[in-house]
């Protein structure tokens, strides 16, 4: 797992640390006060994985997706998640042609760059499960035939946690499959000022221009791989993964896909950062936002936040030197 | 050569000094020797090739603990020598080794066992060529050890070490590593010759004053010893090791010098010519004197003696003295059983007396006779002396043996005559009439002559002794404080069959009211910490050092004994050598400590080094001063985490620079070494 052998040139890293601070930049126009929320949607981003964002309404989730989607020059959809919408409306439907006698795949909302599945959770598991294939093969299957997706592909989906009533929780096999949760949070008073005062529209996500073309992206996916982590930093995930296994107040640990995604964000990470290389803070950040909602807490620990479980099982943990 | 050969090579050559030195001791057969330089030549080609044999840990250990079986029942069956033992258990293990050099422990583990190898040589051998062996030792670890680190530290950095071997392992490095070698050879063996740890202790205190005293020259007129009867300096301390003063109520003479001839007015030494006593193998000089009735095997009282510079090179011992020991060039003795340092010392000096006790010397029971065998310069007297051999005569009148003649008048004198520093003078011929007939008082040389001369009238060989009484006992420090009041003088006479026997007519000090006014408590112990701080420190010696090591070995052998069990052991010869076994019982408790350190060596590396092995040093460094400040990093804190923690620039900067090091594989550039080091002195200086 260690790519010391492909380190980085330096000069290759300047010029992508460039293009992500702009891309950063981009996104601090619209979402004031949360550099790193930007910082781990970017990690997503180019870590190939999907972003779950759970947090209560108006807090910039949605502002959050659609700014990432404009800010590449790729295309975007956005899917209400409502309880009666049906697979198809999300996969796409084959329609009979009448001028060709034939029947037509017409695809549905997926086929796009960054899709913004709004409130996830307000839709029937049938339709939820619908995504799974989407996000996990990156490639549709309608009626035995199957329709890939375009690259770069990110599912960015939102939910609100409060809403009981009328919701079916995301099952863990699709919870899995997001590379993170994150949680945006209320801004601080200072940015919350900004924003109360920036003229209407600044804020929308319209109005900023792409910095990103699809295949800059592609070439930053790629790059990720060649981020050196070193085997103390291999070790101490599985530490980490390890502990969520064995600890009494966790029902379920961390799967071996949730270790390979951490593995991959902390690159990821890396990268945003400027780094050619990991190091134990990558981790030790990142472990709660990937591992937070792949562990199931046990009946007694459910009353206290799971975040704050993670953070606690992290910091127990010993940091390589 | 590329590097790895060059790293074998020298650790080989290491092994190999390690089995020569093994070989210098003789223990192992050179049948053995051959075969075991043949497997270790073997391996050494192995390794060359890298064709070394795979084998599992798990079957050297078992193999190692077979060995250390075997060697515990050569211990305990065969050889019963630890030290033989130890060395055929070395060369095992340190062969079986050789085929198992993996990891760079393995490497450690063998110069360890080269070491110990080394040491055990040391203790086993006496031959010159053993200094031979220690410089070629000193060359190859260095060698060793210097590539060894070196190879550590590329292995770290993991980078290429091919290439480094070839600018690194020239002609050069090996002089200047043979020119080390000389060195440390050439500081080691001045040391050993400059530091006189064998027969001198560290500091030989020198004293500016001698303390003058009387009666120990080759003459001694009456009246010499009187006025110092009450000078309160002391002359020697005197420890008594296995002495119980309640189990031998004895009186103690600390014998000085005799006298054997007597004009009337003066006592002279007419066989003053001295000659060096023979030494034996214990170190101890042997009197030279006619004591020979004693048989040396009765019981024998040692005393260790402290002895202040006093003016005369004479050693005082209690009487009778057969020897003496100590840190002495040379001791010379006369006829009359005395001895004499060559030339009277300036310093403290510090020495063991032997003794058989006077009581024990009595209680044999003299012939009647001496059959013509009395010694005839004992029996010189002045003319005109006819009123002294009368009353001798009378006194002893209806005694037959020449013991109970002599306890006769002693006892005579004892109760008729008054003690007294102040004798006055008298209408007698000469000094002895006088104190016999006219005065009947004085002090022990009055008394001593009187009977001393009465004695030789009567035919019975006898001579005047000067020396000191026990004095006052220190129960702070168990040893006896001799003053110079109390010089004393008595009388020996010459016992057929059985020699010399201890006379002394005077009344003691108790009987006569002349007790000397107590020592006050704190002066005692005052003193007791003074005599302690010269016994100890001062004077320390090789010879106490040995008496640790014999009490040592003692404890060691007893506790052994009771493990063992009793039929075998009897069963069994002791074989090896005293001197081997001392030299070991050294080496032991060295090897222990040594074995010790290097454990927690090896400890302190695996729990700190061998868990983050690839932490650079600097940052280490940083770590450990900010531990000292109380800025201690947590377990579980990142080291980034840490540093905005203590919240200082320079310790945030050296952070970067580490992660960039440790985590990032980059090798820091000179600007960034010299960067650290600003950053370090900055840290250190906030």
């Amino acid at each position: 797992m260690n790519c010391s052998d492909t380190i980085l040139p330096m000069e290759e890293t300047i010029h992508v640390s460039v293009k992500i601070a702009s891309l950063q930049k981009n996104l601090e126009k619209i979402i004031k006060g949360k550099p790193d929320v930007i910082k781990q949607a970017i990690t997503t981003l180019i870590a190939k994985g999907h972003l779950l964002i759970e947090d209560v309404p108006g807090i910039g989730k949605t502002t959050l997706a659609h700014g990432l989607a404009r800010s590449i020059n790729c295309t975007f959809q956005r899917i209400q998640f409502t309880s009666d919408l049906l697979p198809s409306d999300i996969t796409g439907v084959t329609i009979y042609n009448q001028e060709k006698h034939l029947f037509e795949f017409k695809p549905g909302p997926i086929f796009a760059h960054i899709i913004l599945a709004d409130e996830i959770n307000r839709t029937t598991p049938k339709t939820q499960s619908s995504l799974l294939e989407a996000m996990n093969d990156r490639q549709v299957s309608v009626d035995k035939t199957t329709h890939p997706l375009p690259e770069p592909f990110m599912v960015i989906a939102t939910q609100n946690p409060l809403e009981y009533e009328g919701t079916y929780p995301l099952p863990e096999s699709q919870l899995d499959r997001f590379m993170m949760r994150i949680r945006i949070g209320y801004p601080e008073r200072e940015a919350e000022k900004k924003i109360l005062l920036s003229p209407s529209g600044d804020l929308q996500p319209q109005h900023l221009a792409p910095v990103l073309s699809t295949d800059e992206v592609i070439l930053l996916q790629t790059m990720v791989d060649k981020i050196k982590v070193d085997d103390d930093l291999v070790n101490y995930i599985l530490a980490i993964v390890d502990a969520t296994r064995k600890s009494d107040r966790l029902r379920l640990g961390v799967s071996p896909r949730g270790a390979m995604m951490l593995y991959r964000a902390a690159q990821a990470f890396a990268l945003v950062d400027g780094r050619t290389y990991c190091i134990p803070d990558d981790i030790k950040m990142l472990s709660i936002s990937v591992f937070s909602h792949r562990v199931i807490q046990t009946a007694e620990g459910e009353t206290e936040d799971v975040e704050a479980h993670i953070q606690e099982i992290v910091e127990n943990i010993e940091a390589p030197l | 050569m590329r590097f790895s050969t060059y790293f074998i090579l020298i650790s080989y050559l290491m092994a190999g000094t390690g089995l020569l030195a093994v070989s210098l001791t003789g223990i192992i057969s050179p049948a053995f020797l051959i075969a075991i330089s043949g497997i270790a030549v073997l391996s050494f080609f192995l390794s060359i090739q890298d064709k070394a044999l795979h084998i599992s840990r798990l079957v050297w250990n078992g193999l190692a603990i077979i060995i250390l079986a075997a060697g515990l029942a050569d211990y305990l069956l065969v050889s019963r020598s630890l030290i033989e033992v130890s060395v055929r258990f070395l060369t095992i293990l340190m062969v079986a080794k050789l085929f198992d050099l993996r990891t760079n422990r393995d490497y450690a583990a063998l110069y360890i066992l080269t070491f110990f190898q080394l040491l055990a040589a040391s203790a086993a051998t006496v031959n010159l060529s053993f200094l031979f062996v220690l410089a070629l030792y000193i060359l190859t670890g260095i060698w060793a050890l210097t590539l060894f680190t070196l190879k550590k530290d590329w292995e770290e950095k993991a980078s290429p070490h091919k290439e480094m071997a070839k600018n690194i392992l020239g002609p050069s490095f090996f002089l200047a590593t043979a020119g080390l070698a000389l060195l440390s050879l050439i500081i080691t063996l001045s040391l050993f010759f400059v530091i006189p740890r064998m027969e001198v202790g560290f500091f030989s205190q020198q004293t500016a004053d001698t303390i003058r005293v009387s009666g120990f020259s080759d003459k001694i007129d009456l009246g010499d010893i009187g006025p110092i009867k009450l000078d309160p300096t002391i002359v020697m301390r005197v420890e008594l090791p296995g002495y119980k003063a309640s189990a031998a109520p004895i009186r103690l003479y600390f014998r000085g010098i005799a006298f054997d001839a007597y004009n009337g007015a003066q006592w002279r030494q007419t066989m003053k010519e001295l000659a060096p006593l023979q030494r034996n193998q214990e170190g101890i000089w042997r009197a030279a004197s006619d004591n020979q009735g004693y048989a040396t095997s009765s019981a024998i009282l040692t005393q260790n003696i402290l002895l202040e510079p006093i003016e005369t090179n004479v050693l005082f011992a209690a009487s009778n003295g057969i020897g003496v020991s100590g840190n002495f060039r040379m001791i010379m003795g006369d006829r009359m059983g005395s001895f004499y340092l060559p030339a009277p010392s300036y310093s403290r000096i510090e020495y063991t007396a032997y003794s058989i006790l006077p009581s024990l010397a009595a209680s044999v029971k003299p012939k009647e006779g001496y059959h013509g065998k009395a010694p005839r310069q004992y029996l010189q007297v002045p003319t005109g002396l006819e009123n002294i051999y009368n009353l001798a005569r009378d006194i002893t009148a209806g005694r037959k043996t020449p013991f109970d003649k002599a306890a006769a008048i002693e006892g005579y004198l004892k109760k008729n005559y008054r003690y007294t520093l102040t004798p006055g003078k008298g209408a007698g011929k000469n000094p002895v009439e006088d104190f016999l007939f006219y005065t009947k008082a004085g002090y022990c040389e009055q008394y001593a002559t009187a009977m001393a001369v009465m004695l030789r009238t009567i035919g019975i060989p006898s001579r005047l002794v000067t020396g000191f009484l026990p004095g006052e006992w220190n129960n702070f420090g168990n040893y006896l404080i001799i003053r110079q009041r109390d010089a004393h003088s008595w009388v020996e006479a010459y016992m057929p069959g059985t020699g010399w026997a201890t006379f002394d007519p005077t009344p003691s000090a108790e009987t006569v009211g002349g007790i000397p006014p107590a020592t006050p408590l704190i002066a005692l112990y005052i003193d007791s910490i003074r005599w302690r701080w010269n016994r100890y420190i001062i004077n320390y010696s090789f010879r106490d050092q040995l008496r640790l090591a014999r009490a040592l070995e003692e404890k060691g052998r007893s506790l052994l004994s009771s493990l063992r069990w009793s039929a075998l052991s009897r069963q069994l010869p002791n074989v090896g050598s005293r001197q081997k076994k001392l030299l070991f019982s050294f080496v032991a408790p060295i090897t222990f400590v040594l074995i010790l350190i290097a454990v927690m060596w090896i400890a302190r590396k695996s729990g700190d080094k061998a868990r983050w092995p690839r932490i650079p040093r600097f940052y280490k460094d940083a770590l450990t001063f900010l531990a000292k400040k109380g800025k201690i990093k947590r377990p579980g804190e990142t080291a980034l985490e840490f540093a905005k923690m203590v919240n200082r620039e320079e310790v945030m900067a050296l952070t970067d620079i580490y992660y960039h090091v440790r985590f990032g594989g980059y090798e820091p550039t000179d600007a960034e070494k010299a960067q650290i080091e600003a950053y370090v002195t900055t840290m250190r200086r906030a």
